[in-house]
């Protein structure tokens, strides 16, 4: 409402909307490069354990 | 040939803890400095996507850079460390300058009045995420090993170009309407906007410090994701061989 009384467009939902963009994509790629990472531990565990029985 | 063996998987070591520690406190404060210490323009709150759209480019930008020093230096030397390096790099530019893609068209509608608009500079970027997004495809889909990584070298290389494109078409194309920060905007630029104060020149300067930390910090881990990858398959080989 100030802002406007300024001459200054309220435009906060995209900033808003941009910030959850932001979250989102750099979020998103971070958690994927986490499940990749924990998902080939699991698979070396059970791969070393194998190894030690043969 | 190429060299194949895969490093020992280890724990991250004291350096890459810092760095990972440093990018999120630099991110967390280059978010609050965009959001509240930088004053607002006269186009309102949104202006301020201009601090992490800006970052995201020149983050993206030096991944593709460090994408394509790799790939130039796998072709000199034939070793799969340097392929590793140059798919983290591409891989990592690709969020930052998909962000910075996403984010120009949010600004651009409350600005622009269009999400999107078949600009030079917006069509330039756009080809240069479609030619790395096409990079990532392009390995998955060469079989042979040491081939994959000589075709990813060339096109690495070779798709830098469009970086290079991108970063200059608003100097050579007086008709894109892509407003720019340093130095004059080009004559049909709309929606430009100066930074003239030194909240606005630190928030700057700072988000594209934090964004070139963040890009370097995510390709080291992603650097040991592909080798801790490789060293599983190479496990599961010696496994089934048996």
């Amino acid at each position: 409402m100030f802002l406007q009384q300024a001459g200054i467009p309220d435009n906060v939902n995209f900033l808003v909307l941009g910030m959850v963009v932001l979250f989102v994509m750099y979020g998103g790629w971070v958690a994927s490069l986490y499940w990749r990472a924990r998902n080939l531990r699991k698979n070396l565990e059970l791969l070393n354990r194998q190894d030690m029985e043969q | 040939m190429t060299m194949t063996t895969a490093p020992t998987p280890t724990r991250p070591g004291r350096t890459l803890t810092g760095l990972t520690a440093l990018a999120v406190l630099m991110f967390v404060v280059a978010l609050l400095m965009a959001l509240f210490y930088a004053p607002t323009d006269q186009q309102g709150h949104v202006q301020r996507i201009f601090y992490p759209h800006l970052g995201s480019f020149m983050g993206g930008a030096l991944a593709y850079f460090i994408g394509a020093v790799a790939s130039v230096l796998y072709l000199v030397r034939r070793n799969k460390r340097w392929d590793t390096l140059a798919l983290s790099a591409i891989e990592v530019g690709l969020v930052f300058s998909g962000f910075n893609l996403v984010s120009g068209s949010i600004w651009a509608r409350p600005i622009w009045n269009t999400w999107w608009t078949w600009d030079p500079r917006l069509t330039s970027a756009a080809v240069m995420w479609l030619t790395y997004a096409a990079y990532m495809m392009l390995r998955n889909g060469v079989e042979n090993p040491d081939t994959r990584y000589r075709f990813a070298a060339v096109y690495g290389i070779v798709a830098f170009t469009t970086v290079i494109f991108t970063t200059v078409i608003t100097r050579v194309r007086p008709d894109t309407i892509h407003p720019v920060v340093v130095g004059p905007s080009p004559q049909n630029a709309q929606g430009s906007f100066e930074v003239n104060s030194s909240a606005m020149t630190l928030t700057l300067v700072f988000n594209i410090i934090t964004y070139i930390v963040l890009a370097v910090t995510l390709i080291w881990h992603r650097v040991r994701l592909e080798n801790l990858a490789e060293y599983v398959q190479a496990l599961r080989f010696k496994v089934i061989s048996r």
